[in-house]
Order: C-alpha cells, then structure tokens, then sequence
C-alpha cells in the first residue's frame, strides 16, 4: 500500500515537475466532456421515446373512457337514426384506443386480450352504424353485445385509469423497463407497483364471451370450416405423395419427400401434408406443396427455381390459357380468369368458377405462370377450398334495371354480370355486377339483387402489365 | 523522467486521436434511414461507378475497386462542396444524381407502367430480409404470411406497417437490420405473400427454437417448421 502511495506521489511529482499536468488535465475533460455530450444524447432520445409512449398511453386512455361512455349512451337509444351517430362515434373511439395501444412496448402475450376487444368493440360498432343507416332497428341479441361491450369497455377504461393515477401520483411508468422485461420485472423492482397493471386487464379479459356480427374481426371468421375438406375421408401419406405426382406430372419428377404434417393440437387450421419435390434435372428440391388431409386437394403449390431468362417468351394471352388448361386437366372446370399481375417475368393470374352465369368470387385460385416457358409456378387455393360448394343461389328480386337505377348517371356502364361476392364478414351476396367507367377510369359497382343495397365499389387498375381492383 | 515524459505524449495522442475518431464516426454515419447511401464500408458497384465518374473528373486518384475507403469519402467531399451539396461525405440520393448516377432502387421498380396490388412490398420485403435472409424461400414467405395474417387478426395493429413496427414484434426491427436494402428473394418473397400465398397454415407466430428467450411461445401450438423457424397460431 505505502509502495503504491509512494509510485503515485513519485508519478504526480514526476508530472509536476515536466510540465504535462495541465496537458493530462485538459485531454481528461475533453474526454469527460464527449462523454457527458454523449450521455446527455442518450437521455434526450430516451426521453422523447418516454414521452411518445406515454402520449400513446394517455390518448388511449382519453378514448376508452369516451368508449364507455359511448356505449351507454347508445344504450339510452331507441330508433336506429338515434343509434347511428353514436355508433359511427364509437367506431372511431375504439379504433384510435387500439391504434394507440399497440403502438405500446407491452410484451404481445400481455397486451392482446384488451387489443382484441378493442378491435371487435370498433368493428362490432361499423357493423351497427350500417344496420341502422339501413334502418334496421337492433334485435334483442344486438343489445345484449351492446351491454357486453360497456361492461368490458369499463373494466378496460377502470383499469387504465388506476394506471393514470399512478403516474400522477409521481410513479412515473418506466416504459423502457417493460420493455425490456415485461411487467413483472418492473413490479418487482419498484416497492410501490403498478396497481392496475395490464396483466390484470388480461385476466379480467380471459373470459370475455365471443362476438358474432357481420364484420372482419367477428369470432366465427376464424372459426370458419373449409367447405371442400368438410366431413372428408382422411388421406395417408402415400396416398398425398400420389396426389402430387399426378399435379405435377409423374414424368417431371424425381424424388418426392413428406416433410411435415399439421399438429393435431392446432384449431382453427386446415390439417395439411407437406411434401417438398426434387425435379428431374435439379439436385434440390425446388418445389413445395400442401395436400390437405381431409379430401386430399392441394392447398397450395410454389416452385421456386431461379429463371434465369427475364426475357417474355410467351404472351399474357398465352399464360392465360396455359393456365385454363392447368386446371382444367386438374378438374377445376369452368374456372374464368379475371384480374391479373405482371411482375419480373411472371404473371399471377386470378380464377373464379362460373357457373349458370353467375362468378362465384368467394371460390378463389390463383395461378403464378412462368413468362419464359408458360410453367406453372405457383398455385393458390385457399379461397376455393374454404368457400367452394354448390350453391343455392337466393331469388332475385330487384330487376338489372331497377339496379342500375341505384347507380348515379354519370357512371357509364359498359357491362353487367352477375356475381357473388365475399364481403369482409365472409358473408356472400349475389350481386349485378356494372362494369363501367366514372371521370374516364374504370370502376366496378355491385349491386345486391334481392335488396338493392350497393355492396361494394372496387377501381380498376389497369395497365399494360396489370390489371387488378382496388 | 524522458521514457515518461514521451509515454504521456504518446498516452495524450491516442486519446485525442480516438475522440476525433469517434466524432468522425459519428459524423460519418448516415443517420437517416436511408437505403440509398453509401458511405464509409459500402462496397459495391455503384460505389464503383462513383469512383469511376470522380476519377474521370478529377476528385479521386485511388483505385477503382468498388470499395468505399478514406480516399473515396473525401473525393465525394469535396466533389460535394464544389456543387453546393452538404459535405459529409456520404453519397445520398441527391449526390448521386449530381454525379449522374441511376441507382436501381426496388421501390421505384413498381412506379410509373407498373400498378401493384399493395404498395407495401417494398416495406414487407425489407421485413422479410431482416428477419429472413438466410432461410429457404418457402420459410421467407411464410414471414410474409405472418405478417399478414396479424394485419387480419384482431390482437394486432391493423396495417402492414403499424404490425412490423408494433414495439418488440421483431429482432430485425429493434436492431435495424429492418433498413437494408432487400435482396431479390426478399422481393419475390414478399410479392408471393401479398398475392395469397401461405405455406404456415395461418400462423401469427414463429420463432427460432435455438434462440427463443420467451417460455410462453412454447405453449403457441405449431402449425410447421419451415427452415430454422417454427410458425404456430392460438
């Protein structure tokens, strides 16, 4: 110790004495200097990261309480014109709560309950702005949502509340804490914690019941049951690796491998094999395909062999019909192409069946032509295996006159079909389809043949390499 | 007293030398998201072109051998000053017109003849590529897919870029990989995504077993495993 002390005077007596002292002194600050420039950077960046989570935090907040408050309101409503505003509203207010929310660094597994209810509580109250627009007043079940929706709403907008009141009460939330541990780490680092926290809004959420209404975040979308597997015999495996080699074509095929099949534990999914194939003249394999278990369809196919030719040898008339021909030899009969897109050499072309008429929008496939030689790249079928069935069309009752009449003047029609199509609920409607065109650019209007409602308005988008809708 | 005296001169240099390096550093780093600039470390053909059109003009005397050094970054400095750019140094978008050079970037690609179904591919494609590249192609859409099917789930944000964004969603995101510029299998990946297809059964999750630090995506059943990932929904 005294020899230390010793070398250290000798050392500063040695600095003294050659004059690099004041040197050392001032290359010292200018070191401690960058450093607290650069620590001073990090704590502004850290701050406005802070403040953009607490604002986030604070907006969604301001818009779950006016949710709740919403929905009472609509609750004291008896006609639907005294419904609709309020609904629009609420429509809005959930929107931005889960907009805002999200954008929160909650660990997904904390967080999603209270999202997921804010995405339907949104949705649910689109779907009953049109109901009532149309006129239609709300049925018992409809209230009984309504009431289901407040009472969440109010868990919800409690909960985050007792947050709010944290935070004023000088807790300041540590939002890159939870990001980086989750809640619990920040619980347990801070004596006074975090009383209403999000872990316990998703425990109040768990058993939140289910929420069927005609819209996109409706419980039953998931729930859906493919029409085409439906009470299908299962398929082996061998018998899958058959209904390969009979889409690809046996003579082009050299090895086939299964690779995978669907866990029994997993709901909601289409059981699938998976198959990968090696073609005659690769090494690796360069296709992979999904044969469904149940009725054994193909789900969908993708090769993936890097074409070196970017040059078009073949026309999109061409592909087209390589394409009809493909499913035609695969028993998909009567399938009409409609929109299509060019990209780098290959062309995704999609079908519908056609049937008395009538396209059948819902049945979806989707064929990826090769450019170069009019290969068939790439198949998708989800659409046709969720949707496809024979229908029982509804009667029409609106004349194409009658719908037209729906439409304004200025809309120049072209051409009318007839059609049914998915709306975002999955629910199908038959429609007429106008073809037409509004300030020179191309639009598609569909009309409801049993009630007349305009369902759906789609832009054309066309050019040479493309013609798709909007 | 003299071995002394030069070590505190030569102790005092490197460290003015490394705060002057740092500084550089930090000023010689493009700071904008930018995914058309090249600076320090870029490599490449289009650092070869600069090279070429600065020695042709007289900024550069090094070699033109596509790598973007010392002598480089201050031939574009000072090409930058003559012509009233910013001099930092890094060739940009607008030091690159100056220079006259066409840089092919993706998103440009889809302009103009050119209408797509989603102007998002661009975006899904630099996701892909952060989080992806490496994987067989098959595993690389199916990110596309994920992505995806959370833009329609309802526990997620409901645009493609508010689900890549989401804090914590992805690696890639959170260390910036996200800002490379995408390769072609990103792209055609990502195009393959947005037109429908998906090789993971619907999944909203997938995660690398060796590296997973989460316990509770164990309990996420699993639709596939494609790659060095498994994909699973709940």
């Amino acid at each position: 110790m005294e020899e230390k002390n010793n070398k250290l005077y000798q050392w500063k007596k040695g600095l003294s004495s050659t004059g690099m002292y004041s040197v050392t002194i001032i290359a010292l600050a200018i070191v401690l200097g960058f450093g607290l420039y650069q620590y001073k950077q990090r704590l502004n960046y850290r701050q406005y990261l802070q403040n953009r989570f607490q604002e986030s935090f604070y907006e969604a907040t301001t818009y779950v309480d006016n949710m709740e408050n919403l929905f009472t309101k609509v609750r004291l409503t008896k006609t639907p014109d005294q419904s609709a505003p309020l609904f629009a509203q609420l429509w809005r207010e959930a929107s931005s709560a889960q907009e805002n929310l999200s954008e929160l660094p909650y660990d997904h597994n904390t967080i999603s309950k209270a999202l997921k209810f804010l995405s339907q509580a949104s949705d649910f109250s689109f779907s009953m702005t049109n109901k009532a627009i149309e006129g239609f007043e709300l049925d018992r079940e409809d209230w009984d949502k309504v009431a289901q929706l407040q009472k969440y709403a109010k868990i919800l907008s409690d909960e985050l509340n007792k947050i709010k009141q944290e935070i004023n009460d000088g807790n300041r939330i540590d939002w890159e804490e939870i990001e980086r541990g989750g809640e619990e780490s920040l619980a347990k680092g801070n004596a006074k914690m975090i009383t209403g926290s999000f872990s316990e809004i998703s425990k109040q959420f768990e058993d939140i019941p289910t929420l069927i209404y005609d819209g996109p975040f409706s419980d039953h979308i998931e729930r859906m049951q493919p029409r085409m597997t439906r009470n299908k015999k299962k398929i082996s495996k061998e018998e899958g690796k058959k209904i390969v080699e009979e889409f690809i074509g046996k003579d082009k095929i050299k090895t086939i491998k299964q690779t995978g099949e669907t866990d029994t534990k997993v709901e909601h999914t289409i059981p699938v094999y998976s198959y990968q194939v090696v073609l005659k003249d690769q090494e690796d394999p360069t296709i992979s395909i999904d044969i469904t278990q149940q009725g054994g369809h193909v789900l969908w196919m993708l090769n993936y062999t890097e074409k070196e030719s970017s040059k078009d040898n073949i026309s999109l008339e061409e592909a087209r019909k390589k394409a009809e021909k493909f499913l035609e030899d695969r028993d998909y009969p009567n399938m009409k192409a409609s929109y299509y897109e060019k990209v780098d050499g290959t062309v995704v072309i999609n079908f519908a069946p056609y049937k008395d008429n009538v396209i059948m929008y819902p049945d979806l496939i989707k064929l990826k032509v090769s450019m170069d030689d009019g290969e068939i790249i790439g198949f998708e079928a989800l659409g046709y295996i969720m949707m496809h069935h024979d229908r029982k069309l509804p009667e029409i009752k609106i004349s194409q006159q009658e719908a037209r009449e729906k439409i304004t003047k200025d809309f120049r029609v072209t051409n009318v079909n007839m059609a049914v199509i998915p709306l975002e609920s999955k629910r199908e409607v038959l429609c007429y389809e106008f073809k037409g065109e509004f300030d020179s650019q191309p639009f598609l209007i569909y009309i409801n043949a049993e009630s007349g409602k305009q369902e759906k308005i789609l832009q054309i988008l066309q050019s040479k390499n493309a013609v798709l809708t909007k | 007293m003299r071995t002394k005296k030069i070590i505190l001169v030569i102790v005092t240099f490197i460290m003015v030398l490394n705060l002057s390096y740092a500084f550089w550093i930090y000023n010689v780093t493009a700071k904008a998201v930018n995914t058309i600039s090249y600076t320090w470390g870029s490599e490449g053909d289009v650092v070869r072109q600069i090279q070429q059109k600065l020695k042709q003009w007289g900024y550069y005397n090094g070699n033109v051998d596509g790598k973007y050094g010392y002598q480089t970054w201050e031939a574009v400095k000072s090409f930058q000053s003559k012509n009233g750019l910013k001099a930092d140094g890094i060739a940009g978008k607008q030091t690159l017109e100056k220079i006259g050079i066409q840089v092919k970037d993706s998103s440009q690609k889809q302009r103009g003849d050119n209408v797509s179904s989603s102007k998002d591919v661009r975006l899904m494609a630099a996701a892909i590529h952060g989080e992806g590249r490496g994987e067989p192609y098959e595993g690389q859409v199916a990110i596309g897919a994920v992505i995806l099917n959370r833009v329609r789930h309802s526990s997620f944000p409901n645009t493609i870029a508010g689900v890549i964004y989401q804090p914590g969603a992805f690696d890639a995101v959170a260390d910036g990989q996200i800002n490379l510029e995408p390769g072609d299998s990103a792209l055609k990946a990502a195009r393959d995504a947005l037109n429908g297809w998906d090789p993971t059964g619907g999944a909203i999750y997938y995660w690398n077993p060796a590296t997973a630090k989460s316990k509770w995506i164990w309990s996420v059943p699993i639709t596939k495993r494609i790659g060095k990932h498994v994909f699973g929904k709940k």
